[in-house]
């Protein structure tokens, strides 16, 4: 992705599950719970592999959120998925951890936009 | 003087001698009545010793006459003529002399020793008037001396026929020559045999002196022993044995034979050197062993057994079997040899008889061997071709008809009019209806051809059972029978035997049970299924599974016959109930191959039930598994059997099962969870109650239609009361846990904050973490995907193992009109994919376990050993580098498309691939 197209990513791009299944509402707002309920859980391991520094299970979690993230319209959170899998690749802890942080502030910002009251 | 004459004992007689007067006296001594007496001959009465006449005395004179009264007793008659014409006699005894006499003379000394050997003594005079009869005459003839006994009395005891000769015995005598007769006499019913002997001395022929003995004891000596006689001499002609010896007299044998041996021999028995004409008939490969033989035996004493051939005079040959003893003198030498020849040319002709028969018969039997054997191998080869044949053409004809299947499916998707719409519903029961008669033909096939072999995994039965039950709920439904399950709470989590085999019988029963079932006006058809788990010892348990209906039953001799192919009850069940007789022996079959039993009690027009018993030896337990610490169940009748069934199962997944009837609960309490027993939708009651439900009731109908209920309260679990297994009902707790989940997600912007700080690495911690992962997504998000799991007739298998992707793509291929099943990853998804034919498959690329490259590889490598088509198979990924695309497709995967995947995109690549398959 390049660098400048970045900037015109959504934290959560409801076109794109309108596109995925349709405009219904209910449904859409029942995929974008779990999958908060998924990142929570996989943030949560995400963690725990940098903490151990198993920097291969950070790219398979990443890769696993990613796609859940691309679905729901996440579109930074999968972007910054997308980083950590890069990095976490080339074995770079200390740009891992940036994005991880990044991911987590990303999240939040992706459970106020879908929990009205949150 | 007058008085001592009167106790004289006197006689008087007349000048021809009879008796005219006798006194008292008299007939005292004589012990006679005086009628005994008078008018009789003196001389009948008296035995003279010799030849006296009294009637030469002259006047007053007298003579001393000895003579014996009853020819027994001595007495000595005084004879004095005192008037003419008559004598007077005194009658003096001198028995006691006769009896007891002092000094033995010789003649008593013959008289005793005669009497000691029993011979009778007699005398009679040519007249055979004057007779005498010892007294061992008597005892011989068995009479008392007392009696007395004159000749013709005597005769007239003696045999008729003997009579006669006795008659002429005397009359034909020869001068000098003494007689011999003998006689039978019967006395006190015995036949006695006598010998009388007598002659006449020749200086006194007046009278016969004889003699008689007994002779019975020598008669039947001689009569056993000519009978004895006789009897050998037919068997020994019957049996063709003829006696020969030889003995050895001055040095030289000499040898005889019998008639019957000379008759085997037929030689001239005028011939001086009898041995020497014999051996030279002997024939000439035989004589040597004889000669040996008969020298061996003279020389040892042994005895001669030798078996050989004889050619009789006239050129005929017979097989003789000749044996002989050999008898020794003092000095040990053999004197003699006694023998017989048998001739056993029947028994030869007989034996060679049989052995040419056997011999015939064993060449027959041989060629008629060969000839079973050929035929056999003919009947095998036909068998194995005609095999082949229903395989190869099951085969040939499932894959068209899969198509027509599909197309038919296709054909249903558009919008079509309820008339065409009808005849595609039509047309697709048939065609199922066809694959599953061809999939029947090619199960029988191997197992006959014994190539069918058990798949064996580890499963859980119960989910197995419950979607079967998804299937049948609604047939039976629709037939008006009432279908029902009841489970034993200690059936294990899963059990390791072949599910798709297990589904087949459990298919081919329950349908069976449904389509028998009785339901007429008078009953419903009912179909009751039981599972129980059984154990027979610490390794061993049995999974026993009853399946019972009420229908038509089956009788006794049909029974006998069911589980062959082809078979079913009789020409009527056919045409009243179609099939093709192969379920059951299918089923009989499969269950022998798993080593279990298969049984039937049925009653006519009562109903049948079949019983499955199935050993396991490798099981899971089923562990505990607590989804609510309380659950409520609403319900009209606790007591009935389907609720009792539900308590004990909801009370496997609960700490509590609190009863309550519908009366008693005017409102649902959202903070609680329910299972509501639906038995009446018409009830005000229970409708306004399923109005109030809040993602906090499970709803169980027990019959009836459920689509009115699903209006009524949608995203709710439902399902039917009575086919709820162990399985369905921690299913629909699960989900109802889920929901509430769902509708409270309880998360927080806390939730994604971070602590980074590195801890001390633990190798075995990113495993127990992936563990949680994998926890934590299957209590969460798996159970959507599992509903999209039992979908009827799913045509597209997506692999995928991220649960959210698996939900979504559920999602958007039901939107599209597509179903499909679920594999978690390459592994399962290929087992899946070997299980069933399935028109497309989705595949994610990067899974655990196998990712979706391999997957592809072994599907490809499987399509080409089996020259089956190519399914198609689209790459489903996040990745969207350049040549990804050319990757997937490199790997044998047939299209690729990236995630998120729009419906319109979805549509486009899946039709293309779909109508295209």
């Amino acid at each position: 992705m390049k660098e400048h197209e970045v900037g015109e990513l959504q934290t959560i791009n409801q076109q794109v599950m309108i596109d995925l299944i349709g405009n219904d509402h209910n449904e859409i707002i029942r995929f974008q719970q779990q999958f908060l309920i998924q990142a929570k859980q996989s943030l949560q391991h995400i963690a725990t592999f940098y903490r151990t520094e198993q920097l291969a299970k950070i790219k398979e979690e990443a890769h696993f959120l990613k796609t859940s993230a691309k679905a729901v319209g996440a579109e930074i959170c999968a972007h910054h998925l997308q980083t950590l899998e890069d990095s976490s690749q080339e074995q770079d802890k200390a740009t891992c951890k940036l994005h991880i942080q990044s991911l987590s502030e990303e999240l939040k910002r992706v459970y106020h936009c879908i929990t009205p009251n949150g | 003087m007058s008085s001592l004459l009167d106790a004289l004992p006197l006689l008087e007689v007349t000048e021809n001698g009879e008796v005219c007067a006798a006194n008292s006296p008299a007939c005292e001594l004589l012990n006679v009545t005086i009628d005994e007496l008078l008018g009789k001959p003196l001389a009948s009465l008296f035995a003279f010793t010799q030849h006296v006449s009294y009637q030469c005395i002259k006047m007053n004179e007298s003579k001393n006459i000895t003579a014996y009264f009853k020819n027994r007793f001595p007495y000595t008659l005084h004879c004095y003529k005192t008037k003419p014409n008559h004598y007077d006699i005194l009658i003096t005894c001198n028995q006691t002399c006769a009896i007891t006499p002092l000094t033995p003379n010789s003649s008593y000394i013959l008289d005793t020793a005669i009497s000691c050997a029993k011979i009778g003594i007699w005398r009679v005079d040519n007249s055979l008037n004057n007779v005498y009869f010892s007294d061992s005459f008597y005892q011989l003839i068995k009479k008392s001396p007392a009696q007395g006994l004159s000749w013709d009395q005597f005769v007239s005891l003696i045999h008729p026929e003997d009579q006669i000769t006795l008659k002429s015995f005397f009359t034909n005598s020869i001068a000098d020559v003494p007689l011999s007769l003998e006689f039978r006499m019967t006395i006190n019913g015995h036949l006695h045999w006598y010998q009388l002997l007598a002659n006449q001395p020749n200086n006194y022929k007046k009278y016969w002196y004889g003699t008689l003995q007994e002779c019975s004891q020598e008669k039947q000596m001689t009569k056993a022993l000519s009978e004895a006689n006789e009897n050998r001499r037919i068997a020994l002609e019957a049996g063709k044995i003829g006696n020969w010896s030889s003995v050895k007299r001055n040095g030289h044998w000499e040898w005889e034979w019998d008639k019957q041996a000379n008759a085997i021999f037929q030689m001239d028995l005028t011939e001086d050197s009898k041995i020497t004409s014999w051996l030279k008939n002997i024939h000439p490969q035989d004589t040597s062993n004889v000669f040996k033989a008969f020298r061996h035996a003279l020389d040892t004493g042994n005895e001669f057994e030798q078996e050989c051939r004889y050619i009789q005079p006239s050129n005929n040959v017979i097989h003789v079997l000749v044996k002989g003893l050999v008898s020794k003198n003092e000095q040990r030498e053999s004197i003699r040899m006694d023998g017989v020849v048998i001739d056993q040319t029947a028994a030869y002709k007989t034996k060679a008889q049989l052995q040419e028969i056997n011999l015939n018969l064993e060449e027959k039997v041989r060629d008629r061997t060969t000839e079973l054997n050929k035929a056999l191998e003919h009947a095998e080869t036909a068998n194995k071709s005609k095999s082949d044949f229903l395989s190869m053409m099951s085969h040939e004809l499932r894959t068209p008809m899969n198509v027509i299947i599909g197309a038919l499916d296709l054909l249903t998707l558009q919008q079509n009019s309820f008339e065409e719409q009808e005849l595609l519903d039509t047309a697709s029961i048939s065609a199922n209806n066809l694959v599953s008669i061809l999939n029947d033909i090619l199960d029988i096939t191997k197992i006959e051809a014994g190539k069918l072999e058990l798949d064996c995994i580890n499963f859980d039965f119960s989910e197995l059972l419950y979607n079967i039950l998804v299937v049948f709920g609604p047939i039976a439904h629709s037939k008006g029978v009432n279908l029902s399950v009841y489970e034993s709470s200690t059936l294990p989590l899963t059990i390791h035997n072949d599910d798709n085999r297990i589904r087949q019988i459990l298919f081919n029963l329950i349908s069976n049970a449904i389509k028998f079932s009785g339901n007429d006006k008078t009953h419903a058809g009912t179909v009751d299924i039981s599972v129980s788990w059984e154990p027979e010892n610490e390794i061993i348990h049995t999974l026993v599974i009853s399946v019972k209906d009420n229908g038509i039953g089956i009788d006794k001799d049909t029974q006998k016959k069911l589980f062959s192919p082809f078979t079913q009850g009789d020409k009527t069940t056919t045409r009243r109930f179609g099939g093709t007789g192969l379920g059951l022996a299918i089923c009989g079959r499969l269950i022998d191959l798993m080593g279990g039993q298969l049984n039937l009690h049925s009653e006519l027009n009562i109903g049948s039930t079949f019983t499955v018993r199935i050993p396991t030896w490798q099981f899971e337990p089923r562990k505990v598994d607590t989804l609510f610490s309380a659950i409520t169940l609403i319900c009209s009748n606790s007591t009935v059997p389907n609720i009792q069934q539900l308590i004990k199962i909801v009370d496997m997944f609960c700490n509590e099962v609190h009863v309550i009837d519908w009366d008693a609960l005017p409102q649902l309490d959202k903070l609680s969870t329910y299972i509501l027993a639906v038995d009446n939708m018409q009830s005000s009651l229970q409708y306004n109650m399923l109005k109030t439900i809040d993602h906090n009731a499970v709803v169980l109908v027990e019959k009836g239609d459920i689509t009115q209920l699903k209006q009524l309260i949608k995203d709710t679990p439902t399902g039917f009361l009575s086919t709820q297994t162990l399985f369905s009902i921690q299913k629909l707790l699960r989900r109802l846990v889920h929901t509430h989940n769902d509708s409270t997600p309880h998360l927080s912007a806390t939730d994604f904050d971070l602590n980074l700080v590195c801890e001390p690495h633990l190798p075995n911690q990113g495993l127990d973490i992936n563990s949680q992962l994998t926890q934590v997504c299957d209590d969460s998000l798996l159970y959507a995907t599992t509903d999209s799991n039992t979908q009827d007739n799913p045509t597209i298998l997506l692999v995928e193992d991220n649960p959210f992707n698996q939900n979504l793509m559920t999602k958007q291929l039901n939107k599209l009109g597509y179903q499909c099943d679920i594999a978690e990853n390459g592994v399962l998804g290929l087992k899946q994919w070997q299980n069933k034919a399935y028109t497309l498959i989705l595949t994610d690329c990067h899974m655990p376990e196998m990712d979706g490259y391999e997957m592809t590889r072994q599907i490809r490598e499987i399509e080409s050993n089996l020259d089956k088509p190519h399914i198609p198979i689209i790459a489903v990924t996040g990745a969207a580098m350049k040549g990804d695309r050319d990757y997937c497709l490199s790997k044998g995967m047939s299209d690729f498309i990236s995630k998120p995947i729009t419906l319109d995109k979805f549509k486009n690549v899946i039709g293309r691939w779909y109508e295209g398959a």
